[in-house]
């Protein structure tokens, strides 16, 4: 014979899964958006030293780190994404998704974001409106 | 949790009536005057930010007019030089801080609550709290005009001209301490916002299920909470600086004035969208009522809301293209400001889907968020345009900067407030506001707004700067600015008009019913105006919309066994809203009073001493005590 199940007692264990799994569902939020805001707050800061120092590497490695933020952000959202297919009840497995789509479109807009303040940079002299 | 059939509320025997009046009981507010002192439920205090915004609207509004009368001819004498900055920057300031921000987070103090099917806020007292906060600074801020000792360095308060040797007296000291102050009650409001949003949603309301409105009430918070505390460490170095000869903006002394700019910037800009996000919600609420279909994209909306709410933290530096910064630092935030188009454009791609082909009703809420659609649109092009550094080289500090903030200030976030008024007063009321009035409110609005702000940009491209009090007949700028005045005169009976109509038609308005426009959300599921505990029985939902689903399944899942008397509420899980646990909730309380008008003394009397910091950390603190005394059922449990 099969025992009843206890609603309330579902209810506490499905809380304990969804405190598990929050960490993947906001990576990409999280993620994805630190990636750009250091890529443009760390790079604009950058720029009287890069002048100073006479070189671009620093803020070739930074955009490297921050894309690579990026990806990663994106490759847990995927996971999320992966996984949801077999969480249940419905309406957890439809939250999980456009937590993990969210996440998934935010990793690459923010790349696309990083893309587009990298790639002017190659246009301008990093000595151009500095104060020497 | 039990199912109570397709009723809304208690059963309507002898035992149903008497439970329902024993909780009405409970979660009542004191009647009388000091009665007043000692509300906490979030519908009084909702009510009140509103309110209280509006007035301050009004006062701003009227200092816009007169700013107009002044300018609507050349050498004209209404307003001398000085009075013109101070009430310049009394009009800027107030609209900010004492009207937008304030109004959409009372709407949004109102509403959460009641949209998630929780009974009140997380905090009861704090929200409290933040409100006396608010009105007390900013009557303080407002009566520094009458007196004559107002701040003039306009609404950013630039050093060094607000640096004591330029600006001295009081203005600026009032400026500082009291923008400190009322953005604490910002704060406090965030916060709350916050844990309500996650902590208190009806069991179902998983994050997917979240209105669209909460969506946008929750990025705000996070965003105020990011952005305020900005603007709280720049005024209180300013204060310092011209209190305790500190030197942090002070050139000569090693001090930067640049670092000023950085500081309010870094929160200016993202208080545009502060102001703008919830506007997006109301807008959203609006527009799925009137289409009667449920929002089309509504993930891509909760992206471009969060979005939004980002990136609008990478652009503070567009307001310092003429600084003097170099140019790759200026380029990323050029492209920034570019970026910040895509998930507006977003958003109003999925209204229009979700309007397309629906068999709209032009009510007044509509007709608002029409015009809105077309002022902002205009203020979000003229904003591409300011993003590019060379364009914003060139109108940098002219009137097409002033036409373009009002556009997308008024278009984006006054606009609609006015929907969210006309659509959520019949709630809030009981009664139906005049749809004659509503509908010349608008028009007149429109009409005013655009023939008041168009021709500014205009006169930008002509060279005539903001922040003047006159100019010289020869320089051929009468003409639109005595048309922008004759608009601002019809803008401002318009808005007018509404402003009767509010007055008008709690007395003499149509009686509406729970849900008069039959929208989907839970705030139309309780009596308008709402029971004093919210809902009878706290609903479960079990998707999106639950009242346009509730009649189809015939039958409403409620919670049950909360205690009817004493203050209770469900809490539930962050992202599923699975039950956990129950919170009570404190009840009347005159303390978050005291505590603010102790709070309110420190900051007063910084203005003149710094001993004034001493005295208001003392009061505030036993003040607190009291506040924070443990409460009776507590020690019962
Ligand atoms: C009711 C209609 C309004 C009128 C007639 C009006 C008119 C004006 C005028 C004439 C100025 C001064 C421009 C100058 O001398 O540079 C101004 C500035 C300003 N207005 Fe408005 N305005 C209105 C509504 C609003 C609203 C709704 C907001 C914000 C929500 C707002 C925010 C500002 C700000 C921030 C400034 C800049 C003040 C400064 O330069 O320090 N205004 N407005």
């Amino acid at each position: 014979m099969q025992a009843e199940s206890d609603p309330q007692q579902d209810d506490l264990i499905l809380a304990k899964q969804e405190g598990r799994e929050a960490l993947s569902a906001w990576a990409g939020w999280v993620m994805a958006p630190a990636a750009w805001a250091l890529h443009q707050g760390i790079g604009y800061a950058m720029v009287p030293w890069l002048c100073a120092l006479g070189t671009r590497w620093p803020y070739h490695a930074l955009t490297v780190f921050a894309v690579g933020l990026c990806i990663g952000g994106a490759l847990m959202s995927r996971k999320a994404l992966r996984r949801s297919r077999h969480i249940r009840p419905e309406h957890s497995r439809m939250r999980v998704r456009m937590m993990a789509l969210i996440g998934l479109m935010f990793s690459a807009a923010a790349f696309g974001g990083i893309l587009v303040e990298y790639l002017p940079s190659f246009l301008i002299d990093t000595c151009n409106g500095v104060d020497r | 949790m039990t199912d109570v059939g397709p009723a809304l509320r208690h059963r309507d025997d002898a035992e149903g009536r008497e439970t329902l009046a024993t909780i009405e009981r409970t979660w009542q507010s004191p009647k009388g005057f000091f009665g007043w002192f000692t509300h906490v439920n979030h519908t009084n205090i909702g009510r009140r930010f509103v309110a209280t915004a509006l007035i301050f609207f009004a006062i701003a509004g009227v200092l816009g007019l007169l700013m107009r009368w002044q300018l609507s001819a050349p050498l004209n004498e209404v307003l001398d030089p000085d009075t013109y900055n101070q009430v310049m920057t009394v009009h800027g300031t107030a609209m900010m801080f004492l009207f937008a921000i304030p109004a959409m987070e009372g709407i949004a103090i109102y509403l959460v609550p009641l949209m998630i099917g929780a009974r009140d806020m997380a905090f009861p007292r704090l929200n409290a709290f933040g409100y006396y906060v608010y009105l007390i600074g900013g009557v303080i801020f407002l009566l520094s005009l009458p007196l004559g000792i107002a701040p003039a360095a306009g609404w950013f308060n630039y050093v060094p001209l607000s640096n004591k040797e330029f600006s001295p007296g009081l203005g600026v000291d009032i400026w500082t301490t009291m923008i400190t102050f009322i953005e604490v009650a910002a704060l406090t409001a965030a916060v709350e916002l916050i844990v309500t949003i996650f902590k208190l949603r009806a069991p179902g309301m998983s994050l997917n299920r979240m209105p669209i409105f909460v969506w946008a009430v929750l990025v705000m918070s996070f965003m105020i909470l990011f952005a305020m505390p900005s603007v709280i460490v720049a005024s209180a170095m300013l204060m310092m600086d011209r209190l305790v000869d500190t030197q942090f903006f002070v050139a000569e002394a090693g001090g930067s004035p640049l670092l000023w700019q950085h500081l309010f910037w870094f929160f200016g800009h993202p208080e545009v969208y502060i102001i703008f996000v919830p506007a997006l919600g109301i807008v959203t609420s609006v527009v799925v009522t009137f289409a009667q279909r449920p929002v089309f994209g509504y993930t891509a909306l909760v992206l471009a809301l969060v979005s939004v709410g980002m990136v609008s933290f990478g652009l503070w530096v567009h307001h310092m293209y003429t600084t003097g910064l170099p140019f790759m630092g200026r380029s990323f935030f050029m492209a920034a400001s570019a970026m910040i188009s895509i998930p507006s454009g977003v958003q109003i791609f999925c209204w229009i889907m979700t309007l397309w082909g629906a068999r709209i009703r032009f009510e007044v809420p509509m007709l608002w968020v029409l015009s809105f659609f077309a002022v902002f649109i205009t203020g979000g092009l003229t904003g591409v345009m300011v993003a590019s550094v060379p364009f914003d080289r060139q109108v940098h500090d002219t009137y097409f900067v002033v036409a373009h903030f009002h556009y997308v200030l008024v278009g984006g976030a006054v606009f609609p407030l006015m929907a969210g008024l006309y659509y959520w007063y019949p709630k809030a009321v009981g009664r139906m506001l005049s749809d004659r009035m509503g509908k010349w409110s608008v028009g007149l609005s429109f009409v005013g707004f655009n023939l008041a702000f168009f021709p500014m940009h205009q006169l930008g491209l002509e060279g005539m700067p903001r922040r003047i009090y006159t100019y010289l007949p020869e320089m051929d700028w009468g003409f639109l600015n005595q048309l922008a005045t004759v608009g601002a005169i019809i803008l401002a009976v318009g808005f007018g008009l509404t402003f009767w109509n509010l007055i008008y038609s709690a007395y003499r308005g149509t009686v509406a019913d729970e849900n008069p426009w039959n929208a989907p959300t839970l705030e139309w599921a309780t009596t308008s105006p709402p029971l004093n505990c919210n809902f009878a029985q706290q609903p479960v939902v079990q998707d999106d919309r639950p009242l346009w689903s509730w009649p189809e399944r015939g039958k409403r899942t409620v919670v049950g066994g909360l205690r009817t008397d004493r203050r209770e509420t469900m809490v539930t899980t962050l992202l599923d809203a699975r039950p956990q646990s129950v919170q009570v909730l404190p009840g009347p309380t005159p303390w978050p009073f005291v505590s603010a008008v102790a709070a309110s003394v420190g900051f007063l009397g910084l203005i003149f001493s710094p001993w004034f910091y001493l005295i208001g950390f003392f009061g505030a603190f036993v003040t607190f005590v009291f506040w924070f005394w443990p409460r009776k059922p507590y020690r019962e449990d």
